[in-house]
Order: structure tokens, then C-alpha cells, then sequence
């Protein structure tokens, strides 16, 4: 990934690729969205990067920190697709499996949007049944961790 | 009084009345809370956990659209003058987009007048105007839709608005 690039220069290039592939000069609010989506992306790709390049400390301090990082920017998100989209959260996936004890121990404590993160490292497995309500998601989880010694 | 945390992500939220009405809460959000009082269920048009709830029959493709479609088929239409204002016959909803036009949050009207919106797995908050919530996240506040007040629902409204005054 090249990360010499200035956003100046950036804002500039994608401008210079929006006319060429559309042959069209965009309107204001299409370069406008458009620019901003790449940038975005690109901003999260790196921060995927940097976090999970920077592996300082123990696996659970990596992980305190990345959550609590998620937990307060994604704290008034009213979907969970947007909170997934956070750079943090991604960063945790990852991870890996080693984190699954980490995140139950997480949800005991403060019970959160944690299930799919928990079915994603589990290769879409999912101990809690159609129909159950958050609180009992969470307890099949956890019971789930206690059955197979994960947590105590 | 609002905790520094709402401080820091809803600028506008203090000058604007805002207030914490309950405790943090992961279970429901603010489309469970605007649409149905609904305190059990996060409303999601994907519902990707089985816990999850969207009306059957109502478009499900996340697209602003959708949480417009969700409010019609609880009876309530486009305000065509978009005014936030109270209206003693007609509840209203406030949608709020990003700069993409994106759904990114949605408040209701209490019977006094002033809104009342759920944020995501923080808590419930009383704010002045759609506009209290005005954030770098939630973006503005674009769309209002209202529906008629049953005769209840006029009776409790003027209750409360009259008691507002003292």
C-alpha cells in the first residue's frame, strides 16, 4: 500500500481517475461522495494495518485496547453494520480465535454487540437458538465458553 | 446533566435540553424505541443475530428507504412542510442521514413536544429539536413523519404539554 501519498495529492488523483474511467467531468456531490468513500476506505485499510502490524504487549492487552477503542467510538451507532465497519473491531477479527475467551470474559462484564464477531471466529457456529432474546444469546455464549472450558 | 462522553459526541446536545433518561442498554435501539417503545428487540433490517427484529413484509435492504417503508407501515406519512414542531393531533418520527444519505438514527416525539431518542447501546436522552443530535456520525436530521394521534393519545398530549408550563 503506498502510504507516501499526500491527501492533497490523493484528493487530486482520485479526480484525475473519476474523469478518465467516467469520461465525464462528476457533479460536486458525486466527486464529493465518491473521494470521501475511497478515502475512508483507504484510511481504514491502513489503521487494519497499523494495529494489528503494532503488536505490542500481551494478546489481552491488544484486545482491552481495540475494544475499548470500539466500544467508545461505535458507542451511539444504531446499526451493527456500521459498528463492524469500525477499523478496531476489524482489527480484533484479526486476531483470531485466540481472542474467543477474551470476548466472552468482555461480554460477562459488559454484554455488547459481540455475537457475530464471536460466530465469525467460530467458522459460523452459534450456541444460542432462533427466537432468543439478546440476554439469552449472550448466556447460551457463555455457557457455550464454560462448556468447553474457554472461561471458567 | 449529560456524561462527558454524550458531551464529546453529540456537540449540541447540552445546549439543546439534552438529558439521560436510562441506563446503557445493548439490548434494543433507537429504530426498536421510535417505532414500538420496544425495550427487548435491536431493530435491524438485516437482523443478522436471532435476537434481532424487523417487521415481516417490510423492505430489508438497509437502504434509507427502508426505515421509510418501516415508519409508513406503522401509519406514518411524509410531513409535507417538515416541521419538527408539536402538532397536539399527529406524532411524528425525525430520520437522520449521513452525507451519503444513509440511515443513521431516528428519534420520536414524546406527547410534551420535546424527542426522545435512543443511541444506540448508550441510553435514552431527552433533546429540545431533531437538532440537538446533530453529530459528525448521525448527521442531520432530514426527514420528519407523523401520523394522527388516536383520541388517548390527543388527551395525553395535551396533558403533557400542559404540564410542561408548570
Amino acid at each position: 500500500m503506498d502510504t507516501s501519498v499526500s491527501i492533497p495529492n490523493y484528493v487530486e488523483r482520485v479526480k484525475t481517475a473519476y474523469v478518465l474511467c467516467e469520461d465525464r467531468e462528476p457533479s460536486p456531490e458525486e466527486w464529493w461522495k465518491d473521494n470521501t468513500i475511497r478515502y475512508a476506505e483507504r484510511e481504514r485499510e491502513r489503521a487494519i494495518e497499523e494495529s494489528t502490524s503494532q503488536a505490542s504487549g500481551s494478546l489481552e492487552e491488544r484486545f482491552n485496547e481495540l475494544a475499548q477503542k470500539w466500544r467508545e467510538e461505535t458507542r451511539g451507532y444504531s446499526l451493527t453494520a456500521q459498528k463492524y465497519a469500525h477499523p478496531a473491531y476489524q482489527s480484533i477479527l484479526v486476531l483470531g480465535p485466540d481472542v474467543v475467551p477474551l470476548i466472552l470474559n468482555e461480554l460477562q462484564v459488559r454484554p455488547g454487540r459481540w455475537l457475530q464477531a464471536l460466530k465469525a471466529l467460530n467458522n459460523g457456529f452459534d450456541p444460542s437458538q432462533q427466537g432468543d432474546d439478546f440476554d439469552e444469546a449472550v448466556k447460551a455464549w457463555i455457557n457455550w465458553g464454560r462448556a468447553t472450558k474457554l472461561i471458567p | 446533566m449529560l456524561s462527558s462522553e454524550l458531551e464529546t459526541s453529540y456537540p449540541k446536545l447540552s445546549s439543546d435540553g439534552g438529558k439521560e433518561t436510562s441506563p446503557k442498554d445493548s439490548k434494543y435501539n433507537c429504530i426498536a424505541w421510535a417505532a414500538a417503545w420496544d425495550k427487548t428487540r435491536w431493530w435491524q433490517p438485516d437482523k443478522c443475530e436471532p435476537s434481532m427484529h424487523w417487521p415481516d413484509g417490510v423492505l430489508d435492504d438497509g437502504s434509507l428507504l427502508c426505515f421509510i417503508r418501516l415508519f409508513e407501515s406503522l401509519g406514518y406519512d411524509d410531513n409535507k412542510d417538515n416541521s419538527s414542531g408539536f402538532e397536539m393531533f399527529y406524532e411524528k418520527v425525525v430520520i437522520y442521514e449521513d452525507i451519503f444519505g444513509q440511515f443513521t438514527h431516528v428519534a420520536r416525539q414524546k406527547y410534551s413536544g420535546i424527542w426522545w431518542s435512543k443511541l444506540g447501546e448508550d441510553q435514552d436522552v431527552y433533546h429540545n429539536t431533531p437538532e440537538g443530535l446533530e453529530s459528525q456520525h448521525y448527521g442531520k436530521p432530514t426527514r420528519i413523519m407523523k401520523r394522527p394521534c388516536g383520541p388517548i393519545g390527543i388527551l395525553l398530549r395535551a396533558f403533557f404539554k400542559i404540564a410542561r408550563l408548570f
